[in-house]
């Protein structure tokens, strides 16, 4: 993919489509890519697509209710959109998608010491560093995020217009194992785990404000009436917080990794929301923003669904009030 | 205020001098670095620390704190204060301003805070001057560090084969005073020797006086361009070392009960939301507006000092990639 | 040590299963005394939180029991409930928690007997389990302060 296509092919949609506004990326100070809001065709010039970003653009959408709005949107943010869209926060009208290929994110936390170096360029698999005057090249593939590693829809699902470009191929499965070998230990030992996890987290919400599907105007965490938990960072209280969210986002969650890359104590929220999503494609057959038009999984039912409820199964001849 | 001069090994061997405080260092775990309890014995030679992930506030102005417990139909108002004593070392002199700052809210203006107050008087904050500068930080431009004593008990310098303490506390001047082959009285910083000092090649960025960032005040534009990407997280204002703002909620237990105080942040929709509904700061524009003219104007306005440090915290956690130093140049920019 | 006897809440659907409790009571049978019910309108409002909290609050087991399918007052409240609250179950699993503390079932209003059949199940796994030390908030100073000032 190179940027001068990008810019014109975004620029070429900002006119047809007559846009408010683009979302997009642009290059900061560091070199890393950050999250801008594009408002005219020139402004359009500093576009820009690369794995140094990090948000998941679509978070940003039901800010601009009612506006006509560009973005740029590789497999993970394309899949968001399908489900803004289903979910009624933003109409197909309105909004104007140029796919883009994705080779997958960088992970700043594991950058370890090189967190604050400017970032220049990647090509080829390969991204390079800049620390005072020396350069650094570094296999992408040991800073991508998990979730990028384990990415199976690198491609948009979505889109009114597309730049050409390889995507990455050949899910690591990685995460998939991490979740299985936590599956293997001992109850108790994988409740220490989370509840170390859980003691990381300070309550900055920058996981909720990062992710597309947490759009809620008021979220549960926040409610004083009834409280469900207190504000202070202890394990009970952030484990209510973590698993409830995680819950609201079971087959929602389309693991672009927006959240953990937001989370500035690292916590391990890709193996829940991994899990969670497992859990609801194993008993549904449901993979989340694929498909317009589709309700979420947990807004739906079959009669024919799973059923472990003790007296379950027992239905014939039972019945009661009828 | 003294200044002391002593061998290195004299300097650790002087701070089991301080029995009665337990010792906190910055220390790494995993991707973060902590301030932990640590023992005066373990401590690295060179007393070189990394910056720790979150601000020294935490010690002083943790996250959440029991105000104080009450029973029902007779509410007890005794504040449970910390009677902990602690030697913070290792410390960054911006964090040492963050610390000024802090002081300035709660020790300068009436009501004074008991909790913090406490806590203050028995923690001693021993920072280190900075050999270089971290990818993200600014102090240089704002006049806090990286040589500053700021709001610190004690600022070490290395002088190579020795160091150097400057110090306006009695207890740290005193105690040391029997290790130090040397010893002179001083009015500040810039009479002592330092050692070599980080330079710095990008130019300072441009800071206004308070009345000036003022006057920017309904300029939506601005506000607006500053705001556009922010998702209205706490990251930035939890790790600041400057942010005071909390909140507070009863949590009950039959009858009994207890005050708590947890950060709160101005980023947040909820921190101006009153019960009508009503929105004093609606959108996020008005929110950083708040965050920047508190730091950059209201601040310096009322107690002279900026109400930023320049560590570069907010930089390095920003999931938004918003750069504090870009926002001083942009607001600097705009024509007043 | 003293005899464990632990709380479990019950959250059970105002025209099924709390008409089913209704029925355990009216005809005798017997079942063990831990339980408290919560009446609430359907399987279906049962917002995972409710289980949530209750463990947080110091709960040891928790049960959702509401209408067979089929047979909900509201059509489909326990079709919302079942995928809602195994997809939550699982959750639970994943994390650590003890399976035994959160149970869901179906009782209808004439199954009096099976009621109490769950119910004795029931508090024997939780007795099994033992206090619920998983998800309960940290509450050691305000118990001690209660305790001071008694
Ligand atoms: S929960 Fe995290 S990974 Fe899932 S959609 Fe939201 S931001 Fe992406
Ligand atoms: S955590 Fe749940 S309630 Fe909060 S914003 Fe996300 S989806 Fe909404
Ligand atoms: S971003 Fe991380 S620390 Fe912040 S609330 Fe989410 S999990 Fe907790
Ligand atoms: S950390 Fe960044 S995104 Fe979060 S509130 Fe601060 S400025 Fe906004």
């Amino acid at each position: 993919m190179r940027t001068d296509d990008l810019i014109l092919k975004c620029q070429e949609a900002f006119r047809e489509k007559e846009l408010d506004l683009f979302l997009g990326f642009e290059r900061s100070s560091s070199g890393f890519l950050k999250p801008a809001v594009f408002t005219s065709l020139e402004s359009l010039e500093k576009i820009s697509w690369d794995p140094s970003a990090s948000l998941n653009l679509a978070t940003f959408i039901p800010r601009f209710k009612g506006k006509k709005v560009g973005i740029i949107a590789p497999g993970c943010v394309s899949r968001s959109l399908v489900i803004l869209i289903n979910e009624g926060q933003v109409s197909r009208d309105r909004l104007t998608v140029v796919g883009v290929p994705c080779q997958g994110l960088i992970e700043r936390k594991k950058l370890g010491d090189l967190k604050g170096v400017r970032f220049l360029d990647s090509q080829n698999g390969k991204f390079t560093l800049q620390r005072g005057g020396q350069i650094v090249e570094l296999p992408l593939e040991d800073y991508l995020s998990e979730s990028c590693l384990d990415c199976d829809h690198s491609g948009p699902v979505l889109y009114d217009y597309l730049i050409e470009g390889s995507s990455r191929k050949n899910p690591s499965g990685n995460l998939e194992k991490r979740v299985k070998a936590l599956v293997e230990l001992s109850p108790g030992k994988r409740l220490l785990y989370f509840k170390k996890e859980a003691e990381k987290c300070i309550r900055c919400y920058a996981c909720r404000q990062a992710c597309p599907m947490c759009y809620c105007e008021s979220c549960f965490v926040e409610s004083s009436e009834p409280r469900w938990l207190t504000a202070v960072p202890e394990v009970a209280d952030n484990l209510i917080w973590l698993l409830t969210r995680v819950y609201h986002l079971a087959g929602r969650c389309v693991q672009c990794g927006s959240c953990a890359r937001a989370c500035p104590e690292g916590v391990d929220l890709m193996s829940l929301l991994a899990w969670a999503n497992q859990s609801v494609s194993e008993l549904f057959q449901y993979q989340p923003g694929l498909e317009i038009g589709e309700k979420p999984a947990l807004g739906e039912y079959r009669l024919e669904d799973p059923d472990f409820f003790w007296g379950g199964g027992l239905t014939e001849g039972k019945k009661c009030c009828s | 205020m003294l200044f002391l001069k002593l061998a290195r090994k004299k300097l650790l061997e002087a701070l089991k001098e301080f029995p009665e405080y337990s010792f906190y260092t910055p220390k790494k775990e995993g991707e973060r670095v902590l301030l932990k309890e640590t023992s005066p014995d373990g401590l690295p030679e060179d007393l070189r620390f990394e910056r720790s992930t979150a601000s020294a506030k935490e010690l002083l102005f943790p996250q959440a704190e029991t105000m104080f417990y009450f029973l029902r139909y007779k509410p007890s108002q005794k504040p449970v204060l910390d009677e902990g004593k602690r030697l913070i070392l290792g410390l960054r002199p911006c964090d040492a301003h963050g610390i000024q700052a802090l002081e300035a809210n709660f020790l300068k203006v009436e009501p004074i805070d008991p909790y913090f107050k406490r806590r203050r008087e028995n923690t001693l904050l021993v920072t280190v001057a900075c050999l270089e500068f971290e990818d993200n930080c600014f102090c240089d431009s704002l006049g806090s560090g990286p040589d500053r004593l700021n709001g610190a008990d004690a600022i070490i310098y290395d002088l190579n084969d020795a160091v150097g303490v400057l110090s306006n506390n009695e207890i740290i001047s005193q105690r040391l005073k029997d290790y130090a082959f040397q010893i002179q009285e001083v009015r500040g910083e810039d009479e002592v020797e330092k050692g070599s000092l980080p330079q710095r090649t990008v130019e300072p960025l441009p800071i206004l006086s308070p009345e000036e960032y003022l006057s920017l005040i309904l300029e939506e534009k601005l506000w607006d361009k500053i705001s556009s990407t922010c998702l209205g997280c706490a990251s930035c204002t939890y790790l600041c070392p400057t942010c005071y703002c909390f909140d507070i909620q009863d949590i009950n237990y039959g009858p009994a009960g207890k005050r708590i105080r947890t950060y709160d942040s101005c980023m947040f929709n909820l921190y101006t939301l009153e019960a009508s509904g009503h929105n004093p700061r609606p959108t996020l524009k008005e929110r950083w507006r708040q965050r920047f003219l508190h730091k950059f104007s209201y601040i310096p306005y009322l107690h002279g000092i900026l109400g930023c440090t320049g560590c570069g915290r907010c930089i390095e956690v920003c999931p938004a990639g918003i750069d504090m130093r870009e926002v001083i140049k942009d607001v600097a920019k705009f024509p007043r | 040590m003293e005899k464990f006897e632990p709380k479990i809440i019950a959250f059970l659907c105002n025209w099924c299963s709390y008409a089913g409790a209704d029925l355990a009571g009216v005809s005798r049978f017997q079942y063990p005394p831990h339980v408290r019910v919560i009446r609430v309108p359907c399987s279906g409002r049962v917002n995972p939180l409710f289980v949530l909290k209750a463990l947080y609050e110091g709960a040891d087991g928790v049960l959702v029991s509401g209408c067979h399918p089929g047979d909900c007052h509201y059509q489909s409240g326990n079709y919302y409930a079942r995928r809602r609250l195994e997809v939550f179950k699982k959750l639970l699993d994943f994390v650590g928690l003890n399976p035994a503390r959160f149970k869901m079932a179906w009782i209808s209003a004439s199954e009096g007997a099976q009621f109490a059949q769950l119910i004795r199940e029931f508090t024997a796994e939780v007795k099994e389990a033992g206090p619920n030390q998983e998800f309960v908030r940290e509450k050691a100073d305000l118990v001690r302060f209660l305790n001071e000032n008694r």
